[in-house]
C-alpha cells in the first residue's frame, strides 16, 4: 500500500528525488495531510534543500574549529592540572622527597615527563595540524579518550543517551497530548472565563525557567521544612535493581516527576499559544465562512477543516523534537542532580575534559543542522503554499 | 516604638512610589516629546492611536506603569538602600557617603571615594566606619559607656590588647553634648557590605536558670524571659539526630516548631515524653532561641535599667556566634539573610536592577545591530542577502549557552563583557529575519519607488521611509526578549558563570538557596517569587503590547 501511494506522485525530473519519493509516505503517515496533494517538490524546493544539506559540513567545520582553538589557546588545560597537581603533592610531602626536582623553592617538571604529557593529551602539535588530527578521527568515529574518565568519548555520551531519550520523549508526549487539546479549547472558548484563567498559569509558566520551578517543587515538596514527597536528587534510588517490576516504574517516576515538571513548564506554555493562536486565525477565515454557509455543523467544521490547517506550524516542529530528545538542560539536570548530558557538558567544561567538550560539540551541532533540515521540509511537505508560493 | 519607625518607613516607602509614579508617568513623556518635537521627530496619529489602544488594556498598562516607576526608583538605590548615610556630621566633619556611592555608580564619576575611616568617626580602627552603630550611639549614648566599660573590664582581665580608650571616652563626651548628626537611609543595609565580625547572642534556657544564684531578681529575669520565646526546630536537631536516635525525633515531632514562652513550659513539655536525663539536657542546649545580635541586646538591657556590672554577667552566660549563616526571616531582616550574613531585601533590589538594565542593554543593542543587518538584507537583496544570510545560519548553530559557559570559565566575565557575549552570540540574530522580510516587503511598494526616483539616497530611504513603517514587529518583540534575557543572566549568575562573585544578583541567591534547601527555604522562595512576577509582569506587557499594536481581529461567526 505504501509503494501505491509513492506511484500516484508526479515526480520531476531530477533522478535523485527518488530517494525522497520514499520518504513523502514516510511523512504522510504521520502528518495530517488531504488526500488532494500528490504533487512533489518544484524545482527549486530541491535546489534549496540540497544546497541546506550541503551547508552542513562547512558549518561544522568552523563551529569545531573556532572551538577547538579556544580550547587550545586559552590557560587552565589539563597541563596546568597537572603541574598543580604535581606541585599539591610535592608540598604535602613537606619537600622532603623530589630532591631532585626542586631549585630554588620552585617546582618544574622535567622536560621528558612534559613532553609525555602534552603527548597523551594531543596537544604537542600546533593548532592546525591537531585539529585535522582530531577530525580525521571524527570521520572515523574515534573521539579519542576522555581525560576524567578514562574511556572512549562516545562511551562515556552513550551512556547518558537513555536518561536524555526519557526525558525528552515523555516531553514531547506530554506536550503534545496535553498542549493541542488545550490550545483547541481555548481558542474555541475565547475569553471566556476557562481562557482568561488559564491563560494565567500558561503565562506564568512561559515566564519561570525551567530549573526555577524545579528549585520551588523541590523546596515545597523535597523534604526538610515543608512535605516530603519527593527525593532530593537522583535518577533512580540506589537499590533500584531490587525492586519489582511496578516498584521499578513506580521508583522511577517518584525520582524524575520534578525535572519532567521543568522540563514541560517551558515549552507547554509556547504550544498552547501557538495552537490557540493558529485555530483563531484559521477560524476567522474565508473558507470557514464558506463552511458555516453550507450548513456544516460546528464540530466537522473545525475539526475537520479548520484543525488540519491550524496544525501546520505545529507539525514543523517535529525536526526540533529531534534536537529536545537529546538536549539536556544543564540547568535542570544540576538542580535536580540527574546524570544526563547537560551535567556531563557542565563538568566537563569544569573539569576541562577537551575530548569530551569537543564530542558534546559535534553532537549538538549535528542535531541542531539536522533538526532545522528535517523541520523545514516538513513544514514544506504539509504546507502547500510553500510548495507553490514560492 | 519600633513599630512607629517601621510605620514612619512605611510611610516614607509610599512616598517614594508615589513621586516615582508621577516623574515616569507625567514628567518623563512630557520632556522627551518635547525633545523629539524640537528634533522634528513627530508622534504620528496611528501610533497615538495605538498607545490609547494600549492604555485601554488594563492589565498591561498597570503592569507597565509599575515595571517602569521600579526601574526608575532603582535608579536612586543607592540613596534608598544602602548602608552608609545620607548624611553624617561628626565633630565639624560633615560627609555625604551614600550620595558619593550613588555618583560613583550611577554617573561612573569615581574622583571622590565614599569611603570614611573609624578613627574620624568615634570609633576604632581603620576600616570603614559601621554606620549603624554610629545611629544607635547618637540615639543613646549609654550605649557607648556600655561599651567602654566592657572595654575596660576585658583589658583588666589579662587580655593584653593595647586598644586606647580615649578616643572612645571623647567620642562619648561628644555624643552627649550632640555634636553628632546622621540620617541613615530607608533600609540601612546594603549588599556590598562585610559583615565578617558581627556578633550574635545564643540564648538557650539553661542560662537563665544560672542568674538565679548570681544575685538577679525574679523580675529581671521575668523580663529577661518574656524577650525570648523557646522553639525547637528541624535545623536545630539536626546536629544531636545521631545521639538522639530515630524514635525520640519521631516522638519529638509533635513539639516541633511550637512557641513556648518560658523554659517551664519546654520541660514540662518534652517531661511528657519518656527521655533519659542526659538526652533532655542534650535537648534543652540545642534549643533555638531569638538569636539577638548584641548591640540589640545590649540597648534592652540598658532599657532595662540593669547596672553594667550585671549586664557583663548576663553576657558572659550567653554562647556568642560570630559568624551567621543563613538567617531566617525575622524582625531584624524581614526577607533572611544570605549565606555570608548579607540581608535579601537590598541583594533582591540591586539584583533587580542589575538584570532589567543588563536585558535592556542587551536587547536595545542587539535590536540596532540586527535592524542594521536584516535592513541591509532585504533591501539590498541579491549576493548580499544569500551570503548573510548563509552566514547567519552559520553562526546560529553555535550552541549559545555552551560557549558562554566555556567563555566564561576562562574570563571572569564583567558586566560589559557578559553583555557584549550575549549580544553578540544570540541577540542582533533574533530580530534579523523579521526585519528583513518587512524591509522586503515594503521596498516593492509605491513610496519607495517614488523616493528613489526622486533622488533619495539608499540609507535615506531605509532610515526615514522605510524604518518607521516596520517598527510594529520589533516593538512586538522587544518585551519578550527582556524576558528572556533577564533569564539568561539568572540562569548564568545560578551557574556561576555570569557576573563576578560579590555583585548581587538573583541567580547567585538561588544557587546558595540549593544548598540550603532543607533548611533555609527562603533563599530560594523569596527569589524565586520576586523572579517569577518580575517576569510575569513584562510577558503581560508584551502580551497588551502586541495587542494594541497589531491586533488581530478574530471575528467567528459562532
Amino acid at each position: 500500500m505504501l509503494r501505491n501511494m509513492s506511484y500516484k506522485f508526479k515526480i520531476c525530473n531530477l533522478q535523485f528525488l527518488k530517494l525522497l519519493n520514499y520518504l513523502f509516505p514516510l511523512a504522510y503517515c504521520f502528518v495530517i495531510i488531504s488526500k488532494k496533494e500528490r504533487v512533489l517538490f518544484m524545482h527549486g524546493m530541491t535546489t534549496y534543500f540540497i544546497r541546506r544539506i550541503l551547508l552542513i559540513p562547512l558549518t561544522f567545520i568552523i563551529i569545531t574549529f573556532l572551538v577547538y582553538t579556544v580550547l587550545r589557546v586559552v590557560p587552565g588545560g589539563p597541563i596546568e592540572q597537572a603541574q598543580l597537581q604535581i606541585k599539591m603533592a610535592m608540598m604535602g610531602e613537606g619537600g622532603a622527597g623530589g630532591g631532585g626536582l626542586m631549585g630554588k623553592g620552585e617546582i618544574q617538571i622535567p622536560e621528558e615527563a612534559m613532553q609525555e604529557l602534552k603527548k597523551y593529551y594531543h596537544l604537542d602539535k600546533p593548532i592546525i595540524v591537531g585539529y585535522f588530527e582530531w577530525f580525521t578521527g571524527i570521520a572515523k568515529l574515534d573521539f579519542g579518550d576522555s581525560y576524567i574518565h578514562g574511556e572512549p568519548v562516545i562511551k562515556v555520551i552513550v551512556s547518558r543517551f537513555p536518561i536524555s531519550i526519557y526525558f525528552g520523549l515523555i516531553g514531547y508526549f506530554a506536550t503534545w497530548l496535553v498542549c493541542i487539546p488545550l490550545g483547541v479549547y481555548k481558542a474555541i472558548k475565547h475569553k471566556s472565563l476557562f481562557d482568561t484563567s488559564t491563560s494565567v498559569f500558561v503565562f506564568l509558566g512561559y515566564s519561570i525557567p525551567g530549573f526555577v520551578a524545579c528549585l520551588i517543587l523541590l523546596v515545597l515538596f523535597g523534604g526538610g521544612t515543608f512535605w516530603n514527597f519527593v527525593p532530593l536528587e537522583g535518577f533512580r534510588s540506589d537499590n533500584w535493581e531490587e525492586f519489582s517490576a511496578l516498584g521499578k516504574v513506580l521508583d522511577q517516576v517518584h525520582h524524575t516527576i520534578v525535572p519532567v515538571i521543568g522540563y514541560l513548564i517551558g515549552g507547554f506554555a509556547t504550544m498552547t499559544i501557538l495552537m490557540k493562536n493558529s485555530l483563531l486565525e484559521n477560524l476567522g477565515a474565508d473558507y470557514v465562512r464558506t463552511a458555516f454557509a453550507k450548513g456544516l455543523s460546528e464540530r466537522r467544521v473545525i475539526f475537520v477543516h479548520a484543525l488540519r490547517n491550524s496544525l501546520i506550524p505545529i507539525t514543523a516542529g517535529i525536526g526540533h523534537a529531534l534536537a529536545l530528545l537529546f538536549a539536556g538542560s544543564f540547568l535542570i539536570e544540576k538542580t535536580c542532580n540527574i546524570p544526563g548530558m547537560g551535567l556531563l557538558g557542565y563538568n566537563s567544561i569544569i573539569q576541562r575534559d577537551y575530548p569530551v567538550i569537543l564530542g558534546l560539540l559535534v553532537f549538538m551541532v549535528l542535531i541542531q543542522l539536522t533538526g532545522n533540515i528535517i523541520s523545514d521540509l516538513v513544514w514544506a511537505l504539509v504546507d502547500p503554499r510553500i510548495r507553490f508560493g514560492k | 516604638m519600633e513599630l512607629i519607625n517601621a510605620l514612619i518607613r512605611l510611610i516614607e516607602v509610599i512616598i517614594l512610589f508615589c513621586v516615582g509614579y508621577l516623574c515616569t508617568m507625567k514628567l518623563i513623556p512630557k520632556i522627551v516629546t518635547s525633545i523629539m518635537g524640537r528634533c522634528g521627530f513627530k508622534v504620528s496619529p496611528i501610533t497615538q492611536k495605538r498607545i490609547t489602544r494600549f492604555k485601554t488594556i488594563k492589565r498591561g498598562y498597570y503592569s507597565f506603569v509599575i515595571i517602569v516607576t521600579l526601574i526608575f526608583l532603582s535608579l536612586f538605590l543607592e540613596l534608598m538602600v544602602n548602608n552608609k548615610p545620607l548624611v553624617i556630621a561628626y565633630n565639624d566633619k560633615i560627609k555625604f557617603p551614600a550620595v558619593v556611592e550613588w555618583v560613583n555608580n550611577v554617573f561612573f564619576i569615581k574622583s571622590i571615594s565614599p569611603f570614611n575611616k573609624k578613627s574620624e568617626f568615634g570609633q576604632i580602627g581603620d576600616s570603614e566606619v559601621d554606620y549603624r552603630l554610629f545611629q544607635k550611639y547618637s540615639q543613646n549614648p549609654e550605649l557607648l559607656k556600655l561599651d567602654i566599660e566592657e572595654l575596660k573590664a576585658k583589658m583588666g582581665m589579662n587580655e593584653s590588647r593595647d586598644v586606647e580608650i580615649a578616643p572612645l571616652e571623647q567620642a562619648y563626651e561628644n555624643f552627649k553634648t550632640k555634636r553628632h548628626f546622621i540620617i541613615m537611609p530607608i533600609y540601612p543595609y546594603s549588599p556590598y557590605e562585610h559583615l565578617l565580625d558581627q556578633e550574635y547572642l545564643k540564648i538557650t534556657p539553661p542560662f537563665l536558670k544560672e542568674l538565679e544564684p548570681k544575685g538577679f531578681e525574679q523580675s529581671t529575669i521575668k523580663t529577661l524571659e518574656s524577650l525570648t520565646t523557646f522553639t525547637i526546630t528541624k535545623q536545630s536537631l539536626k546536629d544531636i539526630e545521631s545521639d538522639l536516635g530515630e524514635k525520640v525525633i519521631q516522638s519529638l515531632k509533635p513539639l516541633i516548631n511550637k512557641k513556648f514562652k518560658t523554659a517551664e513550659e519546654l520541660e514540662n513539655a518534652i517531661d511528657t515524653l519518656s527521655l533519659s536525663p542526659a538526652e533532655k539536657e542534650l535537648i534543652m542546649k540545642n534549643l533555638e532561641s531569638v538569636d539577638f545580635n548584641k548591640t540589640i541586646f545590649k540597648e534592652t538591657l540598658l532599657k532595662l535599667n540593669i547596672p553594667f556590672d550585671k549586664i557583663f554577667l548576663i553576657l558572659k552566660n550567653i554562647p556568642h556566634i560570630s559568624l551567621r549563616p543563613p538567617n531566617h526571616p525575622g524582625l531584624e531582616h524581614p526577607l533572611g539573610t544570605d549565606d555570608s550574613g548579607l540581608d535579601v531585601i537590598p541583594q533582591l533590589l540591586y539584583g533587580f536592577r542589575i538584570s532589567l538594565l543588563f536585558s535592556i542593554l542587551v536587547t536595545f543593542v542587539g535590536n540596532c545591530i540586527g535592524v542594521t543587518v536584516g535592513g541591509i538584507m532585504g533591501y539590498y537583496g541579491g549576493w548580499i542577502d544569500i551570503l548573510i544570510q548563509r552566514f547567519i545560519e552559520i553562526w546560529a548553530s553555535i550552541p549559545f549557552l555552551f560557549t558562554i559557559m566555556i567563555i566564561a570559565s576562562i574570563v571572569q566575565p564583567s558586566f560589559i563583557l557578559l553583555a557584549i557575549l550575549l549580544i553578540v552570540l544570540s541577540s542582533w540574530l533574533g530580530i534579523t529575519y523579521t526585519v528583513r522580510g518587512e524591509f522586503y516587503r515594503e521596498k516593492a511598494k509605491d513610496y519607495v519607488q517614488a523616493a528613489d526616483s526622486i533622488g533619495v539616497s539608499n540609507w535615506k530611504i531605509m532610515l526615514k521611509h522605510i524604518l518607521p513603517n516596520s517598527l510594529v514587529p520589533i516593538v512586538t518583540y522587544v518585551p519578550f526578549e527582556i524576558v528572556a534575557y533577564i533569564s539568561s543572566l539568572v540562569s548564568l549568575d545560578y551557574l556561576g558563570f555570569g557576573l563576578p562573585p560579590g555583585t548581587p544578583s538573583w541567580g547567585g541567591l538561588l544557587s546558595q538557596g540549593m544548598q540550603h534547601i532543607r533548611y533555609h527555604p527562603h533563599l530560594i522562595i523569596v527569589p524565586s517569587t520576586t523572579f517569577a512576577l518580575t517576569l510575569f509582569a513584562v510577558v503581560i506587557i508584551g502580551e497588551a503590547v502586541r495587542e494594541a499594536f497589531d491586533p488581530k481581529v478574530f471575528s467567528r461567526l459562532r
